[in-house]
């Protein structure tokens, strides 16, 4: 080893190590939403954050589901009586566990303390609670009501609560309560409508992208269900327990991605080593070959970590593809060495040429915007640097010591041959890039699908079950909501009521099915203060319930509860948020009234609401201070597709840049034209087959057709510049089919990702690699100065 | 408003369903042996001549009320499970209680109010017991039920308490007495002091 050779693996340890401490002192992420694109106003930012960890994010859902087994349909009464005290007993273990917030099975017993927070501020949150209603007119009114409701089976409802509720006030808010808390009658806890499945519905206190603290959640919820269900009777088939709701499916995306990746790695590694053992026969250069790979994926993720302090998980997983476009420099290098001697200055141009095609292609990624993918591009650029390098300065010395294997060359002999032959494909291959640009260009309207739940990783199954399970329990849809700002909590909640207003109104009209605002449960103090002055004083409401229940069958004095209630109103202060402390009505308050520094926002959550595009312009036809409407989904489709024509941008800008620099480098305008037609050719043949696969594309789609010009442009490069010598000619075609082989298979590998980010890069570079090649070798192959000799 | 009135009954059909029996001091073994067969005729007579359209008389008994408010209708059973009582006056109603449904209908074209019902649903100790009594089913009444009888045959009494939890509204007792085969008086006393004295006469 020369002394240059020694200070340069010293250099390289030095890099690893310091790569290596950078790593393990970066922390890895895993939410999605850290991939998505920056907020961009205030609005956005509280959609990210609901998105991040909103209420939507924390909620839970628990099923103990009957299979069916023998017997279908409905099951036995036995089974239901055992379901029913299953989801009595795990409620109750549940509810004592610190790790949720409140847990419902729809238990009314457990709802007494909601019931009483209520019943005990009536008149406070009733809109019934007007000067009208406690005149003596509106009591006389009341109680004949009262009367007649008590003679009549419906009197056992209202029985409870007639002598301290004569207006019966907390029916108004019990009905608005029960959407927040829906109540399942006949078993008294929640059960699918087939009756196979208890449900139980809870909100985690550990938040979306909490994903360690969830899953120790997850593990809790299960855990107990098991321990329940160990009370089973045998013989009547155990439950199975399912689980849903945003807090599981965080869980189950996050995993996927861990355990998907690590062993699609070792594939895509054995894959390609399999490869190149079987065309090389050298499991030395195997070995050597590691080494740009291996610092190249280190150096990658030390750029991440250093950039932005963590790491996402998608990034990691994304280190898989390095495999295949590290290794390529390290074949090229090898495959193309003229006996002993190590490849010569004209190789090297070419190589650092191909590098800094696929680095533009890659800054392309960086330049984009959207977070994830930063790293991705960051990720890859470095990697891709530190590969080159090790190939250009490393391996050479190490090759030296080995005689260049004469197999390959003679093994693939009929290359040049089935080159040669290739220029029949030249008429079809064009034909179909042409027809599939065409048809891209004419359907681009409906080609793009900006729809973040296409990143989703549960099965459709899952996703039906999960919407079951929810609308069975009455979780609200949490899809589209009104947000309220205010300075203070005051001054949101007084604009929420103002909103309200307009909401009453689309009610009214049929266009909006309706809402749930936190000022339901929590008015204003302006509101509540107007409610206690329209209460009349003590002796005044007594001389009136004297009077409406004169000639009735009612005694008076039976209600002196409404009179002690009404003066403890109107004399008490009103109710803030602590009112509910402790209740699942404080839970769902809690996550819909949103504290930031800068002020607080109220979410009323939408039912039954009109597609946004239609509801945004009659909302703001109101003009009503600090109110945006949220649509979780649509601005996410939004933001994405604003994303997505800047990475379009991007793309193109790339591209050209690419093109650029092969003109100003090789200085062989034919030669750079011959190349522009084949990537582009290589990108309508690499969409056409995305869209017949999948009949729409998506931003990941997009963005990895960046990757597929970067290594394509290597290929073509390649091809373009080959060497009039046959045998180097022969090698350095060999070449290019190894590296666009080794490519293939790494990524394809991805594809089977079940990761859906993962997954469309995959697909798309796999197809794209394929494609690139078969364009290049059909139209590389005229200027074989065999033929055109 | 059909789902508010769902909502209050489901909630005071869960309360009615905390109804608690205290603990109670059980017969003497010896006794109970004949007891438990003189139960078991009287139910089974009872069972045999299903109520059908049998006038009823209704007072409700109240602290609300300066007079107790009176109900007339008719009650009729249909075996195995369906309950129906007819309220002419003062209002006109049809409560119609099977297996599934507890129905009210106002009738005048008015909607009927629909709640789902189960076997094993909160309401079912008022229900389950009435339905154990019509069906003359004395084992499921003593599930439900902590059961005294006394008297003759020709003129019977049960007292029934809710077994269970100690409650905080709902039942205290069921005190239900007939002659022979036919039962006469379905008196229940809440626990909010409210008394429900039904008398039913033969046709």
């Amino acid at each position: 080893m020369s002394l240059r050779d020694r200070f340069l693996w010293l250099l390289w340890a030095l890099s690893v190590a310091l790569c290596s401490w950078q790593v393990s002192r970066s922390s890895v992420v895993t939410d999605v939403s850290s991939f998505l694109p920056g907020p961009a106003n205030p609005t956005q930012q509280l959609m990210l954050g609901q998105l991040r960890d909103g209420l939507s994010t924390r909620i839970l859902l628990v099923g103990l589901r009957l299979e069916p087994g023998a017997q279908q349909g409905r099951p036995t009464p036995e089974q239901t009586r055992h379901l029913v005290d299953a989801s009595q007993a795990l409620r109750e273990r549940l509810a004592a566990e610190p790790a949720f917030a409140w847990v419902s099975n729809g238990n009314m017993d457990a709802l007494e303390p909601e019931r009483e927070r209520l019943f005990a501020a009536r008149y406070l949150l009733a809109n019934g609670t007007t000067q009208q209603q406690f005149s003596q007119e509106g009591l006389n009114r009341a109680f004949a009501q009262l009367e007649a409701t008590l003679a009549s089976a419906r009197g056992a409802m209202v029985r409870p609560i007639a002598t301290a509720d004569p207006t019966l006030a907390a029916l108004e808010l019990l009905e608005k309560a029960s959407r927040q808390v829906v109540p399942q009658g006949e078993t008294g806890v929640w059960l699918t409508d087939d009756g196979r499945v208890a449900l139980l519905l809870m909100e985690t206190r550990a938040r979306g992208h909490e994903i360690d603290r969830l899953r120790e959640t997850l593990q809790l919820a299960r855990g107990h269900a098991a321990q329940v269900l160990q009370a089973w009777p045998g013989g009547i088939g155990t439950p199975v327990v399912d689980l849903a709701g945003a807090a599981y499916f965080n869980v189950m995306a996050h995993d996927a991605i861990g355990t998907d990746a690590h062993q699609l790695a070792l594939l895509a590694l054995l894959l390609v080593a399999a490869l190149l053992l079987w065309a090389l026969r050298s499991p030395r250069f195997l070995i050597l070959a590691i080494v740009p790979v291996a610092t190249g994926a280190l150096a990658g993720f030390a750029a991440v970590g250093w950039t932005y302090g963590t790491i996402h998980r998608i990034t990691l997983a994304f280190g898989v593809t390095l495999i295949g476009e590290a290794v390529d420099y390290a074949i090229y290098s090898f495959v193309q060495r003229d006996g002993a001697q190590a490849p010569g200055r004209a190789f090297w141009r070419t190589i650092y040429l191909a590098a800094l095609t696929s680095l533009i292609g890659f800054a392309a990624m960086y330049f984009s915007g959207f977070a994830g993918l930063q790293q991705l591009g960051l990720f890859s650029m470095a990697g891709l640097v530190a590969a080159v390098l090790c190939t250009r300065w490393l391996l050479p010395g190490l090759y030296a010591h080995q005689a260049a294997a004469a197999g390959p060359s003679r093994r693939f002999a009929w290359l040049p041959v089935l080159s040669r032959r290739m220029r029949i494909g030249r008429w079809p291959v064009a034909l179909a890039a042409l027809v599939f640009a065409v048809l891209l260009v004419q359907g681009q309207d409906t080609l793009w699908l900006d729809r973040l739940d296409a990143l989703s990783a549960s099965s459709p199954e899952e996703d039906q079950r999960d919407l079951r399970y929810r609308t069975q329990a009455g979780v609200p849809e949490l899809r589209t909501m009104v947000a309220v700002r205010g300075a203070s909590l005051q001054e949101a909640l007084q604009r929420t009521e103002a909103s309200t207003q307009v909401l009453d109104r689309l009610v009214r009209e049929g266009t909006l099915g309706g809402y749930d605002s936190p000022t339901d449960l929590l008015p204003s103090a302006a509101v509540q203060q107007a409610r206690q002055a329209a209460l009349p004083a003590a002796d005044v409401l007594r001389a009136r319930v004297l009077e409406a229940t004169r000639g009735s069958r009612f005694q008076a004095q039976a209600f002196e509860p409404f009179l002690a209630d009404v003066a403890a109103t109107r004399d008490g202060a009103p109710i803030g948020l602590a009112h509910y402390a402790g209740t699942v009505l404080g839970a769902w308050l809690q996550a819909q009234i949103v504290q930031s520094p800068d002020g607080v926002t109220v979410l009323v959550l939408l039912r039954g609401a009109p597609p946004s595009e239609r509801l945004r312009p009659l909302l703001q036809a109101a003009a009503l201070p600090g109110l945006s409407l949220i649509d979780l989904q649509g601005d996410v489709q939004q933001l994405v597709a604003d994303y997505r024509q800047r990475a379009m941008q991007a793309a193109l800008l790339g591209t050209g840049a690419i093109f650029l620099v092969l003109l100003l480098q090789l200085r062989r305008p034919r030669a750079v034209a011959s190349m522009v037609a084949t990537i582009t050719a290589t990108l309508a043949l690499t969409c056409g087959v995305l869209w017949l696969l999948h009949g729409q594309l998506t931003v990941f789609h997009l963005v990895s057709l960046l990757l597929v010009v970067g290594v394509v442009s290597n290929y073509t490069l390649f091809f373009s510049t080959l060497p009039g010598e046959p045998g180097a000619r022969q090698r350095a075609s060999l070449s290019v089919l190894l590296a666009a082989s080794s490519t293939f298979f790494a990524f394809a590998t991805l594809a089977f990702s079940s990761t859906p980010v993962l997954g469309m890069i995959g697909q798309t570079v796999a197809i794209g690699a394929a494609a690139g090649l078969l364009v290049s070798m059909v139209f590389s192959a005229d200027d074989d100065p065999a033929t055109s000799a | 408003m059909t789902r508010l009135y769902i909502f209050v009954l489901m909630a005071v059909l869960g309360l009615l369903a905390c109804a608690l029996p205290p603990a109670h001091a059980q017969s003497q073994p010896a006794a109970q042996a004949s007891n438990d067969e003189r139960l078991r005729r009287i139910l089974l007579a009872v069972a045999a001549r299903p109520l059908d359209a049998a006038p009823f008389l209704e007072r409700r008994i109240s602290p609300l009320y300066a007079s107790p408010l009176e109900l007339r209708g008719t009650l009729s059973f249909k075996p195995p499970g369906t309950i129906e009582k007819r309220t002419t006056s003062p209002i006109r109603e049809v409560l119609t209680i099977t297996a599934e449904t507890l129905t009210i209908d106002p009738g005048a074209g008015a909607a009927p109010t629909v709640v789902r019902m189960d076997a094993q649903g909160q309401l079912s100790a008022y229900v389950l017991g009435l339905r154990a009594i019509l069906n003359g089913d004395d084992k499921l009444l003593r599930q439900v039920f902590d059961v005294q009888l006394s008297g003759s045959f020709d003129a019977w009494r049960l007292q029934l308490l809710p077994r269970g939890a100690q409650p905080r509204r709902g039942i205290r007792k069921i005190e239900v007495s007939g002659t022979g085969a036919q039962l006469r008086q379905i008196d229940t006393t809440e626990l909010n002091g409210d008394q429900i004295e039904m008398a039913i006469s033969a046709r």
